[in-house]
């Protein structure tokens, strides 16, 4: 196999901040990258650190420690003006297509402003550009000189994702981009982002609490508790044999639309909720939850370890073989 | 089961209700009938704007004030119909015998007061119980709901819970005075889906032991399949289907309800395929009368004979009513 550099590398990535209850280790040792036309998708509960963690890759919050690489160059600890040069190349989507969007600015104006501002696009081809990202996400160029809050939820999920793509961007970080949606829209909308990663060769970081929706459109999944990353292997590995007592009690969780599966099959119940992200830690950050936990996991740390190829889970009970049988409480 | 000729719980029929709105008048549910017997769970589907929401804030009396009003149908709870009773009598009725829990449980806790106060209060005025019983009572149900040490816990104000507790603080505030009907609006939506499984395992906990009916409004089919025993799937503020659970899933009788099963990502779907999406977007609903499916425009399997007239919603089999002029075995 080549080693081909990936399109982004997070190296030991810690967020934290400085909050009344204490310092909140948002993101605490993060570590991930993903290649070219990849879709990484990264689930967890929320609090998890899994927003932070884009937003600290597209600078929007600052990086405690480690590093962020975009094809090899390093983004943490840039001014605002070294960043610049990056900005266009990394996009993000954000949940909440009502909060995002300028609500004084016609969406000519939103998605246009970006490329005046990167000069990318001499001004007086912005417009023809503007309907031709508004033709590619399935907008009708005719309502460009409308204000948001004349589209749908949807229209405007979309409307932001032609701002993003206005500065043809190499990757695209997407957080939780259809959670607000209802179901079929949410449907158009995944598969409108199917097709222009097929057609423009995008790289997505695809950030969503729906494991189901994650499955549907990511090649490789991580885990995330706590500000840390307990597994992340291939999709399949990890939906089809997940090792880290977490993910197997994330998955029992997530209601099947299927009144005779759903009722017949067991559940992992987890008691209690996240803890703050304040606490300091000497172990497994998930003891408390933890079905399957041994005494070490209360003293010792366990790191993200390969326990099959490509397969990593940070967990002192589970093998090569997965949990061990009678582990999980079944 | 209700025995015959004992009267059902809830006896929903032909409801109204329209909106004043700067756009004019809006027909947010129209015609809606059903029922509910103590002990089920029945499930109200249907995407933002079908009515299911407004149609249970109806049946409370809860709608806002002036721009909402019911404008037909009744809404018979035990045998009375609440359509039209005064403010004071409707009062009474609810909390003491249907309460509601909403998306977002700080719409009705209040922030300023500590949580104790808020369910002691409920407990006095509802219950008639003394200041000492109002307490232990809150604090049992608390403590039922899950929350750890809830006799120091109840002293905390609203902002000192997590979302995941406030959640359960509202739900044992709606339990507090033992409602014979639960009303619960989209109650885990907000939540993730560790502590909404644990929510449900609540609701249905409280269900078998109290014989509680409860109307459960969510989007996320899994809930549905996994928690009602009857659905109802509404679409443009009618119902489009009623089925028990099973055959709905199985065997969809409208195609709208097809649709929404297929477009939600399963866990063994094949992945980055095609998902199937509605195209287009429901009708306004201007009280006008309709003269074609409202649902015509989206569906994929409308032909000719969709265009010539509005479809009833019929019983064709007991307990199975389905609002689409295609035989079954052709919808899909």
């Amino acid at each position: 196999m080549t080693e081909e550099r990936p399109m982004l590398e997070v190296d030991r990535l810690e967020v934290h901040f400085d909050a009344a209850r204490g310092l909140v280790r948002a993101v605490d040792g993060v570590s991930f990258s993903i290649a070219a036309g990849e879709t990484l998708g990264l689930v967890g509960e929320s609090g998890c650190g899994k927003s932070t963690v884009a937003r600290a890759i597209v600078g929007l919050v600052p990086v405690t420690r480690g590093s962020v690489r975009f094809k090899g160059a390093e983004l943490a600890g840039l001014s605002r003006a070294g960043y610049r040069p990056y900005r266009r190349h990394l996009q993000m989507v954000f949940q909440d297509p009502y909060a995002s969007l300028n609500p004084r600015m016609t969406v000519a104006s939103i998605i246009g402003e970006p490329m005046m501002i990167h000069k990318l696009v001499e001004r007086n081809l912005i417009e023809e550009r503007v309907c031709e990202l508004m033709g590619l996400v399935g907008l009708d160029a005719s309502m460009r000189r409308r204000y948001p809050h004349e589209f749908s939820g949807g229209q405007r999920q979309r409307i932001g994702l032609a701002r993003a793509l206005a500065l043809q961007p190499a990757a695209i970080l997407l957080d939780e981009p259809v959670s607000a949606l209802d179901v079929s829209v949410q449907a158009q909308v995944l598969n409108l982002l199917e097709d222009l990663k097929q057609r423009l060769g995008l790289t997505y970081l695809f950030i969503a609490h729906h494991l189901a929706v994650v499955r549907h459109v990511s090649d490789r999944v991580a885990v995330m508790y706590l500000g840390r990353i307990v597994e992340v292997a291939k999709r399949d590995d990890l939906y089809g044999q997940p090792l880290h007592p977490y993910t197997h009690a994330l998955l029992s969780a997530i209601p099947i639309p299927d009144p005779v599966r759903e009722r017949t099959r067991s559940r992992i119940a987890l008691t209690g909720e996240i803890p703050s992200p304040t606490k300091e830690y000497v172990g497994c950050r998930f003891y408390e939850r933890c079905p399957a936990r041994i005494d070490r996991c209360q003293s010792e740390d366990p790191p993200l370890t390969e326990h099959r190829p490509g397969h990593f889970a940070a967990c002192w009970v589970t093998t090569e073989d997965g949990l061990p049988a009678g582990a999980m409480g079944d | 089961m209700t025995e015959r000729g004992q009267a059902r719980l809830l006896e929903v029929s032909g409801l109204q209700t329209e909106f004043v709105t700067d756009d004019g008048l809006v027909r947010a549910v129209d015609g809606v009938s059903f029922s509910v017997d103590r002990g089920e769970i029945l499930g109200i589907v249907g995407e933002s704007g079908c009515g299911k929401s407004v149609t249970n804030l109806s049946v409370m009396g809860l709608l806002p004030k002036p721009q909402g009003r019911i404008v037909g149908g009744s809404v018979f709870f035990d045998g009375r119909d609440l359509v039209g009773l005064p403010e004071s009598e409707l009062r009474s009725v609810r909390g003491n015998r249907i309460a509601m829990i909403f998306q977002d449980p700080m719409t009705s806790l209040n922030p300023y007061l500590r949580v104790e106060e808020q369910l002691v209060e409920v407990a006095e005025l509802h219950m008639g119980l003394s200041r000492p019983e109002a307490v232990k009572r809150a604090v049992e149900l608390l403590d039922r709901c899950g929350i750890p040490d809830a006799a120091r816990r109840i002293r905390g104000y609203p902002h000192e819970f997590s979302g995941g507790m406030r959640q359960r603080v509202m739900i044992a505030m709606a339990l507090l005075c033992d409602p014979d009907l639960l009303i619960a609006d989209e109650p885990t939506t907000a939540l993730d889906v560790t502590i909404q499984a644990q929510i449900l395992e609540l609701i249905k906990e409280l269900r078998d032991e109290r014989g509680m009916g409860v109307i459960l409004i969510t989007h996320d089919l899994g809930v549905v399949a996994g928690m009602c025993d009857r659905v109802l799937v509404m679409y443009a503020g009618r119902v489009v289907e009623e089925a028990a659970v099973e055959p709905l899933f199985a065997t969809p009788g409208h195609p709208y309800t097809a649709a929404l099963l297929r477009s939600v990502p399963t866990l063994d779907d094949e992945a980055h395929g095609k998902l199937q999406s509605i195209a287009g977007l429901p009708p306004r609903l201007d009280g006008g009368s309709f003269r074609q499916c409202t649902f015509l425009p989206r569906c994929a399997l409308a032909h000719d004979a969709c265009n010539e007239g509005d479809p009833e919603l019929i019983e064709e089999t007991p307990g199975r009513k389905r609002r689409c002029i295609l035989p079954v075995e052709q919808v899909r």
